[in-house]
């Protein structure tokens, strides 16, 4: 019975708070992400939003409160998340190609674990899923910006993670390509559990069964509740970017 | 050119056999080492583990001819700053609550400070010139057999973990999502960078260790897509570079190891201006 519910929250967080270089990012944070749900992360920039997937992955560790993923702490069952992390970050002119990158996504840590046949075959058919697999022998360095984000998130389908966590995947990249990423992110959230941060709340629609609003404090809401209202009082004075972006 | 190879196949003159081989021998430890260095960006590191070196040589030339421990030779003197350079740095930057590239800057003059007191203190004419800029031509036999165990540790560690060195020189942050212990295997590559300097320096010396370790592979990187292609051209390159520049230094009397690295430099530069002409 105790089993069955810890396996249900997939992301829980308790009185979570964390602070970097003394500036507090995320102040006494609670709320807990369900199995196979598609949940947005919102919120204005620098309020927090991608630290708190670095807390779901255990890259950071907060300063008080807890972090149970799967029921666990993070460190424990990370190799069971998926990040597609901005594509903004990486050195440009790094000598890898995509399929070297999509394969780090299977990457087994024991220490003479080396990568197989059927780890290239996975990592294909993830750049297939994502509809780049004419890419899989070009260089990282010389693709679109919409091209690395769906590269990114080929690499964090590698290992048939149980959550994903995608981090603004529709930043940077054109209308059409946005559409169609949302598209296949819509197809996968049948399959695992989605975290997205975004600053697209028009998409905020069908699928999408809850909003999390950061900025510092947390706020869920079911996505019926999410009114202007309630994103107003979250932006405070952010309110002109919002308005543009719910005019839908 | 052509006295060149007779001088290669003259009886009397082993030293110029020995300078080839050993150059031939260590371009496989800077192609590999190199690549890792010029992709994960960390020439400066690099730099800093080289130039420590000759605090530790100065050490081993003062305990093994003042102090008398005969068994503390300059070469373990060499290993052990650059292991330590290595773990001071490793240390630093793995845990980033200090300004990096001051503790590298440190390291770099306070290890040389080190190494010519005690050269200065070691009485006899030792010539620290020799160190800083290096005499390939004073290879030994012994020696050779020293750069290929190096080259077999090096060989091995770049087999075995080869996509885990290649995921955090990446994406360190994916690479620990995975599992994968990021500090263990920077720290390995750290320690094979710092192996790789110390077999280094007898070649071409601590000032010009960077300009091997990173020149191959920096021109390289501007022709291939992936890692390993750079690791085997960066070696093609490093064998062809010390080739070259043994048989120009020979043919115009110039010393050695700065023939070396002025020939790979002003390929390096062409093969820059080359990619701007075509890019063009």
């Amino acid at each position: 019975m105790m089993n069955q519910e810890v396996e249900k929250s997939i992301v829980r967080f308790e009185a979570v708070s964390f602070s970097y270089h003394g500036q507090t990012v995320l102040e006494n944070v609670t709320f807990t992400v369900d199995k196979q749900q598609m949940t947005y992360v919102v919120g204005p920039n620098g309020g927090g939003k991608t630290t708190l997937l670095k807390l779901i992955m255990g890259l950071l560790q907060p300063d008080s409160g807890t972090v149970r993923i799967f029921g666990k702490p993070p460190e424990k069952v990370r190799t069971r998340i998926g990040y597609a992390p901005q594509h903004l970050r990486f050195d440009p002119k790094f000598p890898v190609t995509v399929l070297d990158v999509v394969m780090m996504g299977r990457l087994q840590s024991g220490f003479f674990n080396r990568p197989s046949s059927s780890d290239k075959k996975a990592a294909l058919a993830a750049l297939d899923e994502l509809g780049v697999a004419d890419l899989a022998r070009k260089a990282f360095s010389d693709l679109s910006g919409g091209q690395r984000q769906r590269i990114l998130i080929a690499r964090s389908l590698g290992d048939n993670p149980d959550l994903l966590l995608l981090d603004e995947p529709t930043a940077n990249v054109d209308a059409h390509t946005g559409d169609k990423l949302l598209k296949t992110i819509r197809d996968l959230s049948e399959r695992m559990t989605i975290l997205m941060v975004s600053h697209d709340l028009g998409f905020v629609t069908d699928n999408v069964r809850s909003v999390i609003c950061v900025n510092r404090r947390v706020h869920l809401h079911p996505t019926e509740n999410v009114t202007s209202d309630s994103i107003r009082k979250l932006y405070d004075q952010e309110m002109r970017i919002i308005r543009h972006d719910i005019t839908h | 050119m052509i006295d060149f190879v007779q001088a290669l196949f003259n009886p009397d003159l082993p030293f110029l056999r020995y300078a080839l081989f050993a150059g031939l021998l260590s371009s496989l430890a800077f192609g590999l080492v190199g690549s890792f260095v010029v992709a994960k960006r960390i020439s400066y590191i690099a730099g800093a583990i080289s130039h420590s070196v000759l605090g530790g040589i100065g050490l081993g030339l003062y305990l093994s001819l003042v102090v008398g421990w005969s068994w503390f030779q300059p070469l373990l003197g060499a290993m052990l700053a650059a292991l330590l350079a290595a773990l001071i740095i490793g240390w630093v930057s793995l845990r980033g609550s200090e300004r990096e590239d001051t503790i590298i800057g440190a390291i770099w003059a306070v290890g040389m400070a080190v190494g010519l007191i005690f050269i200065a203190k070691t009485p006899g004419y030792i010539d620290p010139m020799s160190y800083l800029f290096g005499n390939i031509l004073l290879i030994s036999r012994a020696d050779l057999w020293l750069i290929v165990l190096l080259d077999a540790v090096i060989i091995a560690v770049v087999l075995l973990f080869f996509d885990k060195l290649l995921a955090i020189c990446f994406d360190e942050e994916y690479a620990r999502l995975r599992g994968i212990n990021v500090e263990f295997y920077y720290l390995m590559l750290l320690f094979l960078t710092a192996l790789t300097v110390v077999l280094m320096v007898r070649i071409v010396g601590i000032v010009m260790v960077i300009a091997l370790l990173t020149l191959p592979a920096g021109i390289a990187g501007i022709f291939v897509q992936r890692l390993r292609q750079m690791m085997i051209l960066a070696t093609l390159l490093c064998s062809f570079f010390v080739t070259v520049g043994l048989a120009l230094s020979y043919s115009l009397d110039w010393p050695t190891g700065p023939t070396i690295i002025i020939f790979a430099g002003i390929v390096y530069l062409a093969a820059l201006a080359g990619q701007k002409l075509i890019r063009k």
